[in-house]
């Protein structure tokens, strides 16, 4: 049993990492709270409906329209309202939240308010031992594990990133140097929202998916990062470890709903003594 | 020039508060039952609202968990007083016949009473005493408090057994401690009388030495921690008194609309009253009374005409406000008189220099 629970732990806490690896970023490095982010899921979530189930094409395309079409929203968000506001947390929160029950209504008024149904891309089953896993779980776990990498490279390896984290760490100077602030922060964004949007791509097709599950979501994704800490890309995955395998394991032996009320107040605890979260880089 | 401008400061916002008490106490007389219900909504609306002005526009914590406190308060009662010869009233429905042992203290109206405010007081200080350490950043304060909110909402929803489930509990009896059933037409004044006297205690409060250092608190804490203030002491008490009032706005709520269900307790309500405080300015109480009623009537008057269109106008309205009338109805109006005072009296001084020179 115990076993079990494990393994689907794992898959809890890999779409928990897609979902808070989009917040993270956005979170961690622009310092921007976006109460929209259960939204940009079920946007992504929608977007990979509209391409697999509307239009015909294949899920690669599903994949790549719901990254793209969160990113740009993402991208207008921040050019049109965040840019204004930038280190006013209340007044960010407010928006954000503005935002999110505008694009549940929209959503309603597009595709009506019941739940959506997606066929998983891959079908079969995978025997560990005794478990039996659908091979769609492993494939969600890959690529978390992908997007994990190709952020981490784009960061720490390439040009871009480079100029991504001396904004953050002191813009005045990243100014002086020649790097476009409000370009990085524009781009930032929404890569933030495009993860965010892909992550909600994915779940899909193993979760309930309606205009107003956005808040399902979106508590997972800030007690994950408020546990493992947005100081660094490992913050997210530690958090999503710990609270995708105890809300499995809690859960499977007691009662979903316990383990999440479990959980947060283990946070509630735990920032007590990690406030920074867990992963926590050395600052001067 | 200090003391003069906080004198001007607080007799304008006086006069609107005693214009808007005076109003609410004269409503009743010219309106339908239906209207002076909801009107008696609004008023638990209002303390609703007073309780986070304390806590998120005194001391600058946003708190996106309030529902939490009302719902505790609401729920805690509502069990109390809906209990009947050792059986809650939704639960006969369910085929529960036999009430939790831990509800048996309940039955008895002033320990339910007592024991709605007590409960939100112990979840407060419990929250704040993990939450309020000097180094967690007050963004996880907001962000905690507003997982709580999904996951309280969650459990109510869950645990149908003890709380009645997505059904919520109905026929709450109109009583208040005592075991009396009030009419409805003076549970209103009841209500009123509440709303009254929190209102006095808050400014009372905020206009105190504690209130005063609150208000330091959200200006600069570092430097009050300098100073040798215990800022998270302060925190602490000021968060426990900001449920506690939570904790009655929500027994006034299940006592006079006899409901009390999931959707009262959860994210939406704790970021309704955030929105009614934006509106109408936070850290002066006058703002949270006027941007309740304001919106509060929008709700019930226009949400079911427009159904779907409601929630995106609602959201378009947030954005206006935060954009244009960043500091609230009040607030704007506020610094509007000072500015205008403040000229006004150059002008004077002005003239009284020149008059002088010759």
């Amino acid at each position: 049993m115990l076993l079990t629970y494990l393994i689907n732990g794992l898959m809890t806490a890999a779409s928990l990492l897609m979902m808070s690896m989009g917040m993270a970023i956005i979170f961690g490095i622009m310092n921007v709270v976006n109460l929209a982010h259960g939204e940009l899921i079920i946007i992504g979530a929608y977007a990979s409906y509209t391409m697999i189930e509307i239009l015909g094409l294949p899920f690669g395309a599903a994949v790549l329209a719901s990254f793209a079409t969160t990113a740009v929203i993402g991208s207008l968000i921040e050019k049109i309202i965040i840019k204004k506001l930038y280190g006013k947390t209340a007044e960010t929160l407010l928006v954000t939240y503005a935002l999110s029950m505008i694009f549940q209504q929209l959503l309603k008024l597009i595709y009506g308010s019941g739940y959506i149904h997606l066929e998983s891309p891959i079908t079969g089953i995978v025997r560990l031992g005794k478990t039996i896993m659908p091979k769609y779980y492993l494939c969600i776990i890959a690529v978390a594990v992908l997007m994990f990498l190709v952020t981490w490279l784009l960061f720490n390896k390439t040009r871009l990133g480079l100029q991504i984290r001396a904004v953050s760490q002191n813009r005045a100077m990243a100014a002086c140097l020649g790097v476009n602030t409000k370009r990085i922060d524009t781009l930032t964004f929404a890569y933030g929202a495009g993860l965010t949007g892909l992550a909600g791509c994915m779940i899909a097709p193993i979760n309930s998916i309606s205009p107003f599950a956005g808040s399902n979501y979106i508590t997972d994704s800030f007690i994950t990062v408020v546990l493992g800490g947005v100081d660094t890309l490992f913050g997210p995955v530690v958090g999503a470890l710990l609270i995708g395998e105890s809300e499995s394991v809690v859960g499977g032996f007691i009662d979903s709903v316990f383990a999440e009320m479990i959980v947060v107040f283990a946070v509630v605890i735990i920032v007590r003594f990690f406030p920074r979260g867990i992963i926590v880089k050395e600052r001067r | 020039m200090k003391p003069k401008k906080k004198l001007a400061d607080v007799s304008v916002l006086t006069y609107i508060d005693i214009i808007v008490f005076v109003f609410l106490a004269l409503f009743p007389l010219f309106v339908n039952v239906f209207r002076r219900q909801i009107m008696a909504k609004c008023l638990c609306y209002i303390v609703f609202a007073y309780s986070l002005d304390l806590i998120w526009g005194y001391v600058g914590l946003m708190s996106m968990g309030h529902a939490v406190f009302f719902g505790i308060g609401a729920y805690v009662l509502a069990i109390g007083y809906s209990m009947e010869n050792g059986v809650l009233s939704y639960m006969t429905s369910l085929g529960y016949m036999e009430a939790p042992k831990l509800y048996y203290f309940l039955a008895n109206k002033p320990v339910a009473f007592f024991g709605a405010l007590l409960a939100c007081g112990v979840v407060a200080g419990i929250l704040a005493a993990f939450l309020f350490s000097k180094k967690v950043n007050s963004v996880y304060f907001s962000l905690i408090t507003f997982a709580l909110a999904r996951v309280f909402q969650l459990l109510i929803n869950n645990q149908q057994r003890y709380t009645g489930g997505a059904n919520g509990i109905t026929n709450i009896p109109r009583k208040l401690i005592f075991d009396i059933v009030i009419p409805q037409g003076a549970y209103y004044y009841v209500l009123l009388g509440i709303t009254i006297l929190v209102y006095l205690f808050c400014r009372f409060l905020t206009g105190s030495r504690f209130g005063l250092i609150l208000e330091a608190i959200r200006e600069n804490e570092s430097r009050l921690d300098f100073f040798g203030y215990d800022v998270t002491r302060f925190k602490i008490i000021i968060f426990i008194i900001s449920a506690v009032i939570a904790g009655l706005s929500g027994i006034m709520f299940a006592t006079s609309q006899s409901f009390i269900g999931p959707s009262n307790v959860g994210i939406s309500a704790s970021t309704a009253v955030i929105v009614w405080l934006a509106l109408g300015g936070r850290g002066n109480l006058t703002g949270a009374t006027v941007g309740t009623l304001v919106l509060c009537w929008a709700e019930s008057l226009l949400s079911e005409q427009l159904t779907d269109y409601w929630y995106i106008i609602y959201g378009i309205l947030i954005l206006l406000v935060v954009f244009f009338i960043p500091k609230g109805i009040i607030g704007q109006l506020d610094s509007f008189l000072y500015n205008r005072r403040i000229s006004k009296e150059q002008n004077q001084r002005l003239n009284a220099s020149e008059g002088g020179e010759k």
